[in-house]
């Protein structure tokens, strides 16, 4: 059962090698990951490190690079000696596309866990990355169906989080300087809690990197008890993150007990992870649902249908339509008021123009009127006949 | 010279109309599914048809909006809806999930435009977004305009940016607040606008709690974004398009919005010059509802001052949208009111080219040509072509019509450039 986690030290290496399973480790220099502590030298001695040590270290490259920082990025980059990684991890397409241009053998692990949701586009990132796509990272949006769907159809391993906090937001802007009044601070990175004006109890951990402003949820992703189905359908690593809440300069604590515990005792261990857990997607994405009912208002199905609608009228005096669509008045045309109700609508009514003239047709954006139509309130729709 | 293309949104076809009434060279719209507004009240299949037959008479492009990050079930029907796209002739959809648009490829002709959402960054990713098929980029708002146009010369293709409206703090497509906290998808237009509200926040440094705001304060709210001051270097860089934000916002706002960027692109596409008319566009664009607007990333990247302190809503607009003109006959000019008016009143009507024309009411009819002191809001009312200034030549239907508010609330001390 591979694991991964991310590391900043030489400590964490040496938990890392004591964990059972624990194969990769992910590094980050502050220069490309948008969470990173290490500087460049150390996170290539970090990578040397970790090969001594018989664990394969991963160059994360999370950080969404705007045009100038990417150029800046690459003049730095190219002093670099990627050797020691065996694979490069990035969020960026830009970070792609540099890596296989300037360093076309080493492989690339693409997040695609933000708005990658279908099946189509994960083949998508397969193809246009070709041969040296070797790892997908999915998102924990998806339910275990479709992870277990998506391991077994897609050509190319993949990665899911099994451990650890949930980002809800990244932000290039500095977020938290300015009102903390820590401007001035020789910090990288600043750490504050956030809490919803009604929910003061719901702590979410916010931190400011050089990379922005990083917001997560208050519970961390917990699945370690749950993957035997993924497992099953070919999954090849699970990702522990114990970052946010590791003292500097680690980023691994107690990971070698993590993982004993994750292979023995799963269930335990999310009774005794540090922080309230949850996996708010694993079993159904109710969001889908959801949307469209929330929006439909009462008439809308009818739209499609509707010639014209009413928006002005005087009780016991007239009524305004608006043409919506060219018509030609036909006898079974009806009125659909806003309570769904339907009227026929009336054959005397006395449908003129403007000026006055009496028509049976419409054309777009043209003002009708009729005589009073009782309950045919603004809103009410005119809605084409069958022989229209 | 390359004159950027004047992008304005629309949510109906009122909308539509009057975008390309003031002179949008083209207008966004969002079908009943698949795009991030996506719902029932938005543009139907007669409406798509309607809007694209009035866009291309005028001459102008419709772009229908795909851009949300779908999930398998989603796609059901897709397939046949891109082709209903085409044949009613849409000119672009905009996409942003890679999947959207393999599909979109796979049964249509339509000419796909990269949405914002997908977080174009660099002319890196724009040579791999370049390898799906994408034919126009719609860079991220954290771009300066010299990055876009750095990534057009480097990739030769289209490169369009937004500039004007609100902003997402998130890069775009990375905020899942509304997922995890309300079960909305965000990226699905579920988006409940988190980031707008006020918040508890607390150092994690400081065990006194020296930073912590006893109140809450609203600090991941963007401030709104114009670029008035920038039409030259839009230009300069070869932007394709100048995008308006707001599907969802009146037709006053897309009236006003589309009417200051048609006379500033023109101006400088004239030799005219735009800088001269930037107090003029930062006054009709402060009559709209706003978060204290600012030039957003489009000169360098957002700074501290990018924030919109204020908790919940936004500054009212130094005018209210009070109607439209919504026919003209040869005796008279119709409105339909969405505020009470009377015999007395002052409106003044924003004609799509000209100065505005203020005026005080002074024979009011109704429909049926009765003749009233006062009508109630959401009426249709007749002025006598006679009682207007220049009879009333100027007006066309969907003319706005705006009356000035009390107290304007834009923050005073934020100047054109700030
Ligand atoms: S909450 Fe704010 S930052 Fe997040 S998606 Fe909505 S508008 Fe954007």
């Amino acid at each position: 059962m591979p694991f991964n986690t991310f590391i900043s030290s030489i400590a964490d290496l040496d938990r890392c090698t004591a964990a059972p399973d624990l194969t990769e480790v992910l590094i980050e220099p502050m220069l490309l990951a948008r969470q990173g502590r290490v500087g460049e030298k150390a996170a290539q001695e970090l990578a040397i490190a970790a090969r001594a040590r018989g664990l394969r270290p991963v160059l994360v490259w999370d950080a969404l690079m705007p045009q100038q920082a990417m150029e800046a990025v690459g003049e730095r980059l190219r002093t670099w000696d990627f050797a020691a990684f065996a694979a490069v991890r990035v969020n960026d397409l830009g970070a792609a596309a540099w890596m296989q241009e300037h360093h076309p053998t080493l492989p690339l692990h693409l997040i695609a866990e933000t708005g990658n949701h279908n099946l189509s586009a994960l083949q998508g990132w397969c193809e246009l990355l070709g041969h040296t796509l070797e790892r997908l990272i999915l998102s924990i949006e998806l339910p275990e169906a479709q992870l277990v769907q998506y391991c077994q159809a897609l050509p190319v391993p993949c990665e899911v989080l099994g451990a650890g906090p949930i980002l809800l937001f990244y932000s290039p802007r500095s977020l938290l300087a300015d009102p903390l009044h820590a401007e001035d601070e020789d910090a990288t990175h600043i750490a504050a809690t956030i809490a919803f004006e009604d929910h003061p109890d719901r702590p979410f951990p916010t931190v400011e990197t050089p990379h922005g402003t990083l917001m997560f949820l208050d519970k961390d992703q917990f699945i370690g008890d749950r993957l035997e189905s993924l497992w099953k359908a070919g999954l090849a690593m699970v990702r522990i993150d114990l970052r946010p809440f590791s003292p500097a300069p680690d980023a691994a604590p107690n990971i070698d007990r993590i993982c004993q515990q994750l292979l023995s005792a799963p269930a335990t261990l999310r009774q005794q992870w540090h922080r309230p857990t949850r996996a708010p997607f694993f079993n159904a994405n109710r969001t889908t649902a959801l949307i469209p009912r929330m929006k439909t208002r009462r008439l809308d199905p009818w739209r499609n249908q509707a010639i014209a609608e009413v928006i002005a009228g005087e009780g016991g005096s007239y009524v305004v339509f608006r043409v919506l669509r060219p018509f030609h008045l036909t006898p079974d045309t009806q009125i659909l008021l806003p309570t769904g109700d339907r009227l026929p609508f009336p054959a005397n009514c006395n449908l003129r123009t403007l000026q006055g003239v009496p028509t049976s047709q419409g054309e777009a954006d043209q003002l009708l009127l009729t005589d009073w139509i009782k309950k045919a309130v603004t809103g009410s729709l005119l809605l084409a006949g069958s022989e229209e | 010279m390359n004159k950027p293309e004047l992008l304005a949104p629309a949510k109906n076809l009122e909308r539509l109309k009057v975008a390309v009434t003031y002179g949008a060279d083209a207008v966004y719209v969002g079908g009943e599914r698949y795009g991030l507004r996506a719902r029932a009240d938005n543009f139907t299949v007669g409406d798509l048809q309607e809007g694209a037959t009035f866009a291309h008479r005028n001459g102008a492009k419709l772009y229908i909006t795909l851009n949300a990050f779908l999930h398998d079930e989603d796609f059901a029907g897709f397939g046949d809806y891109c082709r209903v796209l085409d044949e009613i002739g849409v000119d672009a959809a905009i996409a942003s999930d890679l999947g959207v648009i393999r599909e979109i490829q796979r049964h249509s002709s339509l000419d796909v435009h990269l949405s914002t959402q997908a977080s174009c960054l660099n002319a890196a990713a724009a040579r791999l977004w370049q390898r799906t098929g994408v034919k126009r980029l719609i860079v991220g708002r954290e771009l300066t305009i010299a990055e876009a146009g750095a990534i057009h010369r480097q990739t030769g293709m289209e490169v369009e940016m937004f500039t004007h409206g609100a902003m997402c703090m998130a890069y775009s497509g990375h905020c899942t607040i509304s997922n995890f906290t309300a079960g909305r998808d965000s990226n699905r237009g579920g988006c409940i606008q988190s980031c707008r509200i006020p918040y508890f926040l607390k150092s994690d440094a400081d065990s006194t709690n020296r930073a912590a705001s006893a109140e809450p304060i609203t600090f991941m709210s963007s401030r709104d974004l114009w670029g008035i001051g920038q039409v030259g270097e839009f230009f300069r860089q070869g932007i394709c398009s100048l995008k308006i934000e707001g599907r969802m916002k009146s037709s006053f706002y897309v009236a006003i919005a589309t009417r200051v960027y048609r006379r500033l692109i023109d101006a400088y596409a004239t030799g005219q010059g735009a800088e001269a008319l930037l107090d003029w566009a930062a006054t009709e664009l402060r009559s709209l509802p706003n978060r204290d607007y600012f030039p957003g990333s489009l000169d360098a990247p957002a700074g501290h001052d990018s924030v919109f302190h204020k908790h919940y809503g936004v500054n009212p607009g130094t005018h209210k949208y009070s109607g439209m003109v919504m026919e003209t006959t040869e005796s008279d000019v119709v409105l339909y009111i969405m505020e009470p008016l009377a015999v007395g009143d002052t409106l003044e009507f924003v004609p799509p080219q000209g100065e505005p024309i203020v005026w005080t009411v002074k024979d009011l009819y109704s429909v049926l040509s009765e003749q009233r002191s006062r009508f109630r809001q959401e009426s249709v009312v007749k002025l006598p072509r006679a009682t207007l200034p220049d009879q009333g030549q100027a007006l066309t239907p969907f003319t706005a019509i705006r009356h000035a508010q009390a107290a304007a609330t834009t923050n005073p001390e934020l100047s054109v450039a700030s």
